[in-house]
């Protein structure tokens, strides 16, 4: 077998561009790393993921006769997958690669110390190369996708999400805790840029889900509990209200949509205390509801608990939403003074940019205030709400009295989101909002395979683009159900048989009960490990007192090895 | 000058630290470049013996990063990082180098987070200045002075009078177990030169040093002593160590002058009273280390050390116990990894030791008592040890025989107890007797003895920290078995690695399936003394 071979190291050192070159010596990185034990082949790239990278790296395998490559580049979170395909392709073992980090470690992170960062590349070869020659080859496994998606939250995003799947002729359950389908839409008074009802869009998809027998609509239902991977979650569903009888699952994919909800502002500019002062939220449902009081005159205050206030975020839909009720009023009561307090506007786009043109045309004001000097709001004589401002064109104060003075607020997590997102083992990012595996590379998955992300949960979006990620996530979802199974990570836990004691001290560090005690053995019993149940946590070594269970891939001897590559300076 | 730069090794985990370093690099948060990231998939593989073995190797700092309680990826894996973590602090704590080590909890969000914390676990360690291994003297390993041919070595250890009688095999315990074992095989191998015979039998390696088959050789072949040296001539590597090769790892820490211990004495307690100097030495060994290396395994060993103190201060001795003082080294002697710190530690060792004016040493560990005994005038020279070596059996007994133990008075009703001779104390170094006199002489006990006992005992099954296996395991039960046997409920141990191994058995948590476990209490002569004295305070037995 070729891995008890010699090792026969090629190490590939990416400028990435000039992300990594641009701060530190790349081509000394890979000088030095020819120097290394067992490395026979050492080369710089410009970029090694692009395809003359990539064919280097496989015509260096076939020539040099490797046995074991090493990329030291970015992250093995984005690229392992790409770098382990091509040794493949070149007839590699995958797991004869290794990935050393000298980006997000190092050129970009150490931007002003050139000599400092490219010792520190060097050494991080030096490790890896240490535990290159420690790989061995091994294989995946595949195991059965469950062909049922699941998609938490019923709002437009989930529903988006659900159709799709279904209608690519895969079982869907969609679960919201709400008694209803429909999330804030049903909340909202019309939609740009249609102006429609969002009842309108709302009822189409709501019919095209009950229409479809593949999708099983549970509402004022949540999920309690959550286990498994990817392929094969078990999932434990309640009623939210009553106690009713559960309901388990099992599916192949989750997409989290449980969007946001309208921060309520109490405290700020008089909300909960000045009669008169509502949210956006609130207006609309007035609105919607048609017993909104008579409007003379009315102020919007913009970004209220936004950047920096409460939240440091912008939420991206307020501005628009102001906007868009601003004109809404305008419309109602023409003679009416509307004017909208802010302190940057984001329109961002074609058709919001052109919104919001539109409203200066139908004489919307608009009055800019500094950060520091927001606006007053208190009660006013006669029933009405006394708005004091900060003009800086005029550079005077201007007091009002309005008969309504409505606030925007920012997009936040729901309170509970923590739980869910422990329950998912996902993280929350800053501002709580669910985050994603990685900005650019993975913007719709989460760093666990299987699980997806779309709408408000990942941030403040508007309906357009939260449709759209909606369709990215069941697309996402839909690459796994069509695959039908998941080739499994072979980085499990094995036991020596010869010097296990049967203690059974790994079966109770295990977090998935994947270990067990069978007849066997030098002494009656022996540890055996599920490879389906380990996830390859790396758990178990820890409390082995005799060394007996090891981690493929993450092994005391690899370890070690590296510890004391860096320590020894390379012997 | 040059200024210190720190060395630092990061273990993070894959799913939240990685990825949180990645998002810092993201980012471009900008921190200092002595960190050095070493991926594991959970913060739960990190093991003690990996941090120590770093510190061993000069690292000057070691952070652990994990996902925040409650995100862990893989469940609870890093609740037994948390766990593992607060061992190694316990026992860098001993070493005065918990500042060293920190774990820190840091999610795949928080890049800035990430950043600030190597940032600050930098400065931390740029203000504790260089870890005292980073120029280390010593180390263990293959040492220098043995030549690494079989002949010599046959030469040296008398082994070529093998008679091929087969007693040697006949007792052997491992034989017992693996019939493929067998010393005079090993002889053989050995007198035929075929070293790799040696060692791919793992023959060398299977023997637990108990010294039956010298104790048997009609011939006077020093089986023990040509394990030992072969052992040194094979390899220096701790594959076969337990616990992680974490007590090798720490002998050679303490091998090097410039690693001090001020938590050393950390379980020395209010009222008891010990010295710097004096007449009688008190040699504690490895026992401050023994508890939070074996946190994995659920024993209790180190009570010991109190209850020999308040014996000893009962009796009107005030012990001088030394917070300089390293381990014997025993443990690197059999393990082939003297290298050059075994002779370091000895010297070091013997220099504290004369430092103090003590006459007399005494041992709580007969591993300690025979390394100083027969291991040191050997890398010192013949008469480098002119105070009196005694394993503390041997000093109760003493005390009891000039009746200077209030003894209570006995009861109708005695507990029946056996006693376990340790192999070192024993065999190797002939005391038998010492522990029988103590427990002869406490009231409310009658000692029964097993079926093999003196010198002709059995073995806990293990020596060394090295080479802990099935067969250890099943001559540990089969060693109790022979105490209940003997009609006896509490085994007496009179090494505190002999009471780690047994407890260790009886405690594994096992399966349904396992065996029920013999029902023997194990406990330790001096605890055993200190309580008959009612020297305990409190706690039952
Ligand atoms: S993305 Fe990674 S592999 Fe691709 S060029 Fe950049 S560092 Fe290199
Ligand atoms: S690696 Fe983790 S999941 Fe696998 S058996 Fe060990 S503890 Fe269990
Ligand atoms: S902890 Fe180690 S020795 Fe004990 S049962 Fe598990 S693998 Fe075997
Ligand atoms: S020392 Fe003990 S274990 Fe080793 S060969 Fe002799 S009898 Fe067997
Ligand atoms: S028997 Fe001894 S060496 Fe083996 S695991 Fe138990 S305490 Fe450790």
């Amino acid at each position: 077998m070729r891995h008890d071979e010699e090792p026969r190291i090629g190490v590939f050192v990416c400028h990435c561009g000039s992300n990594i070159g641009g701060w530190l010596d790349v081509p000394a990185v890979a000088e030095y790393a020819g120097t290394l034990p067992y490395v026979v082949h050492s080369e710089d790239n410009l970029y090694t993921c692009a395809e003359d990278g990539l064919a280097a790296i496989r015509k260096a395998i076939k020539e040099q006769d490797l046995n074991r490559v090493i990329v030291a580049s970015c992250t093995p979170r984005t690229h392992e997958p790409l770098f382990q395909a091509t040794c493949e392709e070149a007839g590699l073992n995958r797991y004869l690669f290794e990935f050393v980090n000298i980006r997000d470690q190092c050129s970009w992170i150490h931007m002003s110390e050139w000599d400092a960062a490219t010792e520190k590349a060097k050494e991080l070869v030096r490790m890896g190369v240490a535990k290159a020659t420690r790989l061995v080859p091994l294989d995946r496994s595949t195991a059965p996708v469950e062909l049922v998606a699941m998609v938490l939250g019923g709002g437009i995003t989930g529903m988006t999400a659900a159709r799709a799947i279904a209608n690519s002729g895969f079982e869907v359950y969609l679960v919201e805790r709400r008694s209803v389908l429909g999330g804030l839409l049903n909340r909202l008074h019309k939609i740009w840029p249609t102006e429609e009802s969002p009842r309108q869009l709302l009822d189409g998809l709501e019919a095209d889900l009950e229409a479809n027998e593949r999708v099983h609509i549970l509402t004022g239902t949540e999920m309690v509990d959550l286990k498994g991977f990817v392929g094969n979650f078990d999932v434990t569903l309640m009623p939210v209200e009553g106690n009713g009888d559960g309901l388990d699952l099992k599916v192949g994919t989750i997409i989290v949509a449980t969007g946001a909800d309208e921060m309520k502002p109490d405290g700020l500019y008089g909300y909960g205390e000045v009669e008169g002062v509502v949210t956006e939220l609130e207006l609309e449902t007035m609105l919607r509801e048609g017993n909104l009081p008579e409007i003379g005159n009315a102020v919007f205050i913009q970004c209220t608990g936004a950047r920096g206030q409460r939240v440091t975020y912008c939420s991206r839909v307020c501005c628009m939403t102001g906007i868009k009720n601003a004109m809404e009023l305008r419309e109602l009561y023409p003679e009416a003074s509307i004017n909208v307090l802010y302190r940057d506007i984001m329109a961002y786009g074609i058709s919001y940019e052109e919104l919001y043109q539109r409203a200066r045309v139908k004489g919307v004001g608009f009055i800019r205030h500094p950060k520091e000097e927001p606006p007053r709001v208190e009660t006013g004589p006669d029933g009405k709400v006394r708005v004091t401002y900060r003009d800086v064109i005029l550079g005077r104060d201007i007091v009002q009295d309005v008969d309504l003075v409505v606030l925007s607020t920012p997009l936040v997590q729901h309170e509970d989101a923590k739980e869910l997102a422990q329950m998912l083992r996902v993280p929350l990012g800053q501002d709580r909002f669910f985050f994603e595996a990685h900005v650019k590379l993975r913007p719709i998955d989460f760093a666990s395979d299987g699980i997806f992300l779309a709408g408000t949960a990942h941030g403040p979006k508007d309906i357009e683009e939260s449709i759209v990620q909606a369709l990215g996530a069941a697309s996402r979802s839909l690459t796994f159900l069509k695959a039908g199974q998941v080739l499994s990570e072979p980085i499990v836990a094995v036991v020596d048989e010869d010097s296990c004691i049967g203690c059974g001290n790994c079966i109770e560090v295990c977090p998935y009960g994947a270990i067990e005690l069978k007849e066997g053995g030098k002494r009656g019993q022996v540890a055996e490990v599920n490879p389906g149940l380990c996830k390859g946590c790396g758990t178990c070594p820890g409390a082995c007192p005799s060394s007996s269970i090891q981690q493929l891939g993450f092994t005391d001897e690899q370890i070690l090895a590296m510890i004391t590559a860096l320590a020894n300076g390379g012997d | 000058m040059t200024t210190f730069e720190p060395e630092i090794v990061a273990l993070c985990c894959n799913w939240c630290s990685y990825a949180g370093a990645d998002l810092a690099g993201v980012s471009r948060i900008q921190y200092p470049p002595n960190v050095r990231i070493l991926r594991v998939m959970c913060s739960g593989r990190v093991e003690v013996g990996h941090i120590i073995r770093a510190l061993e190797m000069g690292a000057d700092g070691v952070l652990v990063t994990g996902c925040h309680p409650g995100d862990c990826h893989y469940i609870s894996g890093n609740e037994q990082a948390e766990k593992a973590i607060a061992a190694t602090k316990e026992i860098l704590t001993v070493l005065g180098m918990e500042d060293r080590l920190s774990l820190e909890w840091i999610s795949a969000a928080e890049g800035q987070r990430f950043g600030q914390v190597m940032t600050d676990f930098v400065e931390r360690i740029r203000a504790l200045g260089p870890n005292p291994m980073k120029e280390a003297k010593v180390s263990r390993g293959n040492p220098g002075d043995v030549p690494g041919r079989l002949e010599d070595l046959v030469d040296r250890t008398g082994v070529m009078y093998c008679l091929e009688c087969g007693k040697c095999e006949a007792t052997c315990p491992i034989t017992r177990m693996e019939i493929a074992y067998s010393p005079m095989l090993i002889v053989e191998e050995a007198l035929r030169d075929l070293p790799e015979e040696l060692e791919a039998d793992k023959g060398l390696w299977n023997c637990i040093t108990c010294g039956l088959c010298s104790h048997r050789c009609p011939s006077g072949v020093d089986f023990l002593e040509f394990v030992r040296q072969a052992r040194e001539v094979e390899t220096s590597s701790c594959d076969r160590c337990a616990h992680g090769g974490v007590f090798h790892a720490l002998a050679g820490i303490m091998a090097n002058e410039a690693v001090s211990q001020p938590g050393r004495l950390d379980w020395v307690e209010d009222g008891m009273e010990v010295a710097e100097k004096g007449e009688l030495l008190y040699f504690t060994g490895c026992l401050p280390y023994f508890e939070p290396v074996l946190w994995d395994v659920d024993v209790h060993p180190a009570g010991a050390l109190g209850s020999t103190v308040r014996v000893m201060n009962h009796a009107g001795i005030v012990p001088v116990v030394m917070a300089d003082e390293r381990c014997c080294g025993h443990d690197l002697v059999w393990s082939g990894q003297s290298g050059t710190a075994f002779a370091e530690l000895a010297r070091l060792n013997v220099e504290a030791i004369k430092a103090t004016g003590a006459r007399r040493v005494v041992f709580t560990c007969p591993e300690g008592l025979r390394t100083f005994a027969k291991d040191y005038p050997r890398v010192l020279g013949e008469d480098a040890i002119d105070f009196e070596l005694l394993h503390i059996t041997q000093l109760f007994a003493e005390l009891i025989e000039e009746g200077r133990l209030e003894l209570p008075e006995g009861t109708d009703e005695a507990v029946p107890l056996t006693i376990q001779d340790p192999c070192r104390l024993g065999r190797h170094m002939g005391i038998v007797d010492a522990p029988r006199k103590v427990l002869d002489s406490l009231p409310g006990y009658e000692l029964r003895e097993m079926e093999h006992h003196g010198l002709n005992a059995h073995c806990c099954g293990t020596s060394s920290w090295l080479n802990c296996g099935t067969f250890s395991k099943r001559i540990q039960v089969e060693r109790m078995t022979q105490a209940e046997d003997a009609g006896a409920d509490l085994l007496v141990t009179a090494c505190p690695k002999c009471f780690s191994h047994f407890n260790c058995t009886l405690n594994e948590p096992g399966s349904d399936d396992t065996p029920p476990k013999p029902a023997v209490e194990i406990v330790d002569i001096s605890v055993l003394l200190s309580k008959t004295l009612g020297l305990e305070g409190g706690g039952d037995r």
